[in-house]
């Protein structure tokens, strides 16, 4: 046979297998699920990765919704609502102390050893006086809710400085209001996150000193600030879509790695942040897309328990949802 | 013919239905999420102590926001529904006003009142302050028209006439737009306290809702709802004294 | 004066006020803009198709939860007033109620209705309903003995009474149950969305607080505002298409 109809003919076999791989790809329903979330920075890979298109790329029909406060995320998922949703460890400890059936299968940030990466901190404003963590004693702090990470921020810096977090005075605040309520002296310490670290931070008013950063007082303790929960039977009977949602997360964390000004540009369009507030943010913003181990999570319900703030027994392995 | 002190039967056989049935849907559901009656009571026997306190600090905000509604809005509800000119020009603001939740107001208000009772008082004024001012605006304005007749004919000044003939008249009504603005204090103290959070029944159920903490959650709603009723119960007394001449009168339409 | 001067010259008014209170500096601009920063921000926001879905949202949940809630108000009230039993089974629930804030059931609410359309529903249902059923059950009971005395020698049974005689006459003051459970149905929304929400022009309050668009949203509490005016028209015009011979009667004798 001459050599173009060779050619032509193992073309035409190919392009035939092709077809037939891709016609039985497309018969494949994607699997459809609802992820809800917190809008928060730490937020946007998902945000970005459903935008992208990267969780249809994996055969996925996300339907992202963000909600406006951590008990009606972890309400939504463990109500089956959503199947999927962000938050921090804390509540979902907190959540397996009560027997809701929800678990952790993936990390979005974990802490640093190195200390100014992290996705927390607290601060004072200048007119408060506050030079340190022992002086916040009989000082107001603000705190975005009772009973959740911020608290457990609080307690665990306050103990190392050897203050007792009850010789504090302690309001409730919501994050965006904490700028205000440090201007105008309502509150002299407060926990914060980005945007609005920055936002403090730039404040001639303020002049906001950092006082510590990460929730936990161990620099060494390693343990997720950010994760992914899933309700635990729908988690259990697909695997699959688990793996898939951690390689589109994957993606979009990969794409800010080659192009440190993306995330940038995307938090100026996406939160419609001001350009100046976002521009003066840490360089120093490492997600971390880490399955986290029931060793990860043990530091958390350590520490929850040491400061009473955990009173029921809660196994670390039972908040975990390992994705095989 | 009125039935003052005979005990409400039809009520207290409701209610116990309402709740048999509740304890039974959650034993069948049978989850962590859904607590039955009888958790919730446990719940609520175990913080019975800090439940209370927290409840009593509720209510002084509750009552301060109402009491400075009641005294500052029902003159000047009777004063705008018998003045039609100044109603028009007022109507407008307070349809402006009267909107805005009391979710979306605190922020504003802790601008200007920091996070303490008086931010959350001042919300609760305005949110408790409508309902009275509205019912009293509309029930001066609905006035039987006979009534105001006679007054005038028999020569009574207008100021008279407010307080003669308007003010018996649009009692009902008023005492209705009180017992609203009573509830709306009390609910607004409660979601105030939510936002800005320092004590009270809003903080307890904030921390509830925070460490899933279910039962506990609505220990607290149930405790809102009894003191809810025992402050209905006694307002309801205190009217059916007040106004028995008009419970007489339209008791006969019952027959 | 044109009849929409009034409220204009009223709002004028009110923006001066506002503007007053912002110049004399006793809080920072940044976190009480004055008039033109507000008005710039909402002449952005009513350039954005986010916005204008929001505001349809949120009034279609208002709307909807608030004729739910006058239906089965009305119509539980209407039972309450022919079978005395039922008034009387319903009211320990009714006061147990009447005093939950909404936004403390919502967490709650979401295990058993999702984050949809139904959660809305139950949330504004619930936060309506007490206050039309209790003005419903007040205005019943506050029938003119002799409208009934009449009807019955015309020959009318119970259920003609009520729904001819007793429930038109009701109607004003049911209305201003209405008026008043309007303005919670728009507040209830509000808090739901800021609390569960994914969409509407609380979530939009919320999300312009978080990313610190301060104008934005003090246009959006004035948007609040403006969105409460126009409900309550709607509902003074649904009084006066059902109840207009009352005011007539009114205006005539106050003339």
């Amino acid at each position: 046979m001459n050599p173009i109809a060779t050619l032509l003919a193992r073309t035409c076999a190919l392009m035939i297998v092709a077809l037939a791989c891709s016609a039985q790809a497309q018969t494949q329903p994607p699997i459809a699920l609802t992820l809800a979330g917190l809008r928060t920075i730490q937020f946007l890979p998902v945000q970005y990765a459903q935008k992208q298109g990267y969780f249809k790329r994996e055969g996925l029909d996300v339907n992202l919704i963000s909600l406006n406060s951590g008990p009606a995320v972890i309400s939504a998922v463990a109500s089956g609502s959503a199947q999927v949703g962000y938050a921090s460890p804390v509540p979902i400890i907190f959540a397996r102390a009560q027997s809701q059936p929800v678990r952790i299968f993936d990390a979005l940030t974990m802490s640093s050893p190195k200390g100014d990466v992290q996705w927390n901190w607290l601060v004072a404003s200048e007119k408060s006086g506050i030079k340190s963590i022992k002086d916040l004693a009989g000082k107001t702090i603000a705190l975005n809710t009772m009973g959740g990470a911020c608290e457990l921020q609080f307690r665990e810096n306050m103990a190392k400085a050897g203050v007792s977090f009850d010789s504090a005075k302690h309001i409730v605040v919501p994050y965006p209001q904490m700028q205000a309520a440090l201007q105008l002296g309502n509150a002299d310490a407060a926990c914060v996150v980005e945007p609005f670290r920055t936002s403090i931070h730039v404040s001639p008013e303020i002049k906001g000193r950092e006082l510590s950063n990460g929730t936990l007082a161990d620099r060494g303790k390693r343990y997720p600030e950010d994760i992914l929960f899933v309700r635990d039977d729908w988690g259990k009977a697909n695997m699959e879509a688990l793996r898939r949602i951690h390689r589109g997360v994957a993606a979009a964390l990969a794409d800010f790695k080659k192009d440190p000004t993306l995330l940038r540009r995307v938090m100026t369009e996406d939160f419609k942040l001001s350009g100046a507030v976002v521009s003066l943010m840490s360089n120093n913003m490492e997600f971390a897309n880490v399955p986290p181990a029931a060793s990860d999570i043990k530091p958390l319900v350590e520490a929850l328990t040491r400061h009473q703030m955990l009173k029921t027994a809660v196994n670390p392995d039972d908040v975990i949802l390992q994705v095989r | 013919m009125t039935r003052h002190k005979q005990f409400n039967w039809p009520g207290l056989v409701f209610t116990i239905g309402l709740l048999f049935a509740w304890e039974m849907a959650a034993r069948s559901v049978n989850s962590p999420s859904f607590p039955g009656f009888l958790a919730v009571l446990q719940a609520l026997t175990q913080d019975a102590a800090n439940l209370v306190t927290q409840m009593g600090i509720t209510l002084v905000r509750g009552a301060a926001g109402f009491a400075l509604a009641l005294a500052v809005m029902l003159p000047l509800g009777i004063f705008i529904g018998r003045t039609p000119r100044i109603g028009r020009y007022v109507e407008p603001a307070i349809d402006l006003l009267r909107p805005l939740p009391p979710l979306a107001i605190v922020p504003v208000a802790m601008l200007f009142a920091g996070t303490g009772s008086v931010a959350k008082i001042s919300v609760i004024f305005y949110s408790a302050a409508f309902p009275i001012l509205i019912n009293a605006i509309d029930a001066t304005r609905a006035t039987h028209p006979l009534l105001l007749n006679v007054g005038r004919s028999i020569g009574l000044s207008r100021s008279e006439i407010m307080r003669l003939i308007d003010l018996p008249a649009a009692m009902p009504q008023i005492v209705s737009g009180v017992r609203l603005g009573l509830a709306v204090a009390l609910l607004v103290s409660v979601s105030s306290e939510m936002l800005l959070s320092t004590d009270g029944m809003g903080n307890y159920l904030m921390r509830a809702q925070e460490q899933f903490q279910i039962a506990g959650g609505l220990a607290g709603i149930l405790t809102i709802a009894l003191v809810s009723l025992a402050i209905n119960t006694v307002v309801l007394r205190i009217e059916r004294s007040l106004l028995a001449w008009h419970h007489a009168r339209h008791g006969m339409a019952h027959v | 004066m044109p009849a929409w001067g009034r409220p204009l010259v009223s709002l004028a008014g009110f923006l001066l006020l506002w503007q007053a209170l912002v110049m004399s500096d006793r809080v920072p601009q940044e976190y009480l803009p004055g008039v033109p920063a507000i008005v710039k921000a909402l002449i952005e926001l009513v350039g954005s198709k986010e916005f204008w879905t929001g505001e349809a949202l949120t009034l279609a949940r208002a709307v909807g939860g608030l004729l739910l809630a006058s239906a089965t108000g009305i119509g539980l009230a209407l039972l309450g007033a022919r079978y005395r039993v039922v008034e009387r089974a319903l009211s320990p629930l009714v006061q147990l109620m009447v005093s939950l804030p909404p936004a403390a059931l919502v967490p709650l609410s979401i295990f058993a209705f999702g984050l949809g359309a139904s959660l809305f529903t139950f949330i504004i249902w619930f936060a309506c309903i007490w206050a039309i059923y209790l003005s419903a059950v007040n205005a019943l009971k506050s029938s003119e003995p002799v409208q009934v005395h009449v009807a019955r020698t015309f020959g009318y049974g119970d259920w003609a009474i009520l729904l001819r005689v007793r429930l038109p006459a009701a109607w004003p003051e049911i209305s201003s149950g209405i008026r008043i459970a309007a303005a919670g149905s728009l507040m209830a929304a509000v808090a739901a969305e800021m609390l569960a929400g994914k969409d509407g022009l609380g979530f939009l309050l919320y999300d312009s607080a978080f990313s610190l668009r301060i104008p934005e949203m003090f246009a959006l509490l004035g948007v609040f505002g403006l969105n409460g005016m126009l409900l309550n028209a709607a509902v003074m015009r649904a009084r006066r298409a059902i109840a207009g011979w009352h005011d007539q009667l009114a205006a005539m004798a106050s003339a």
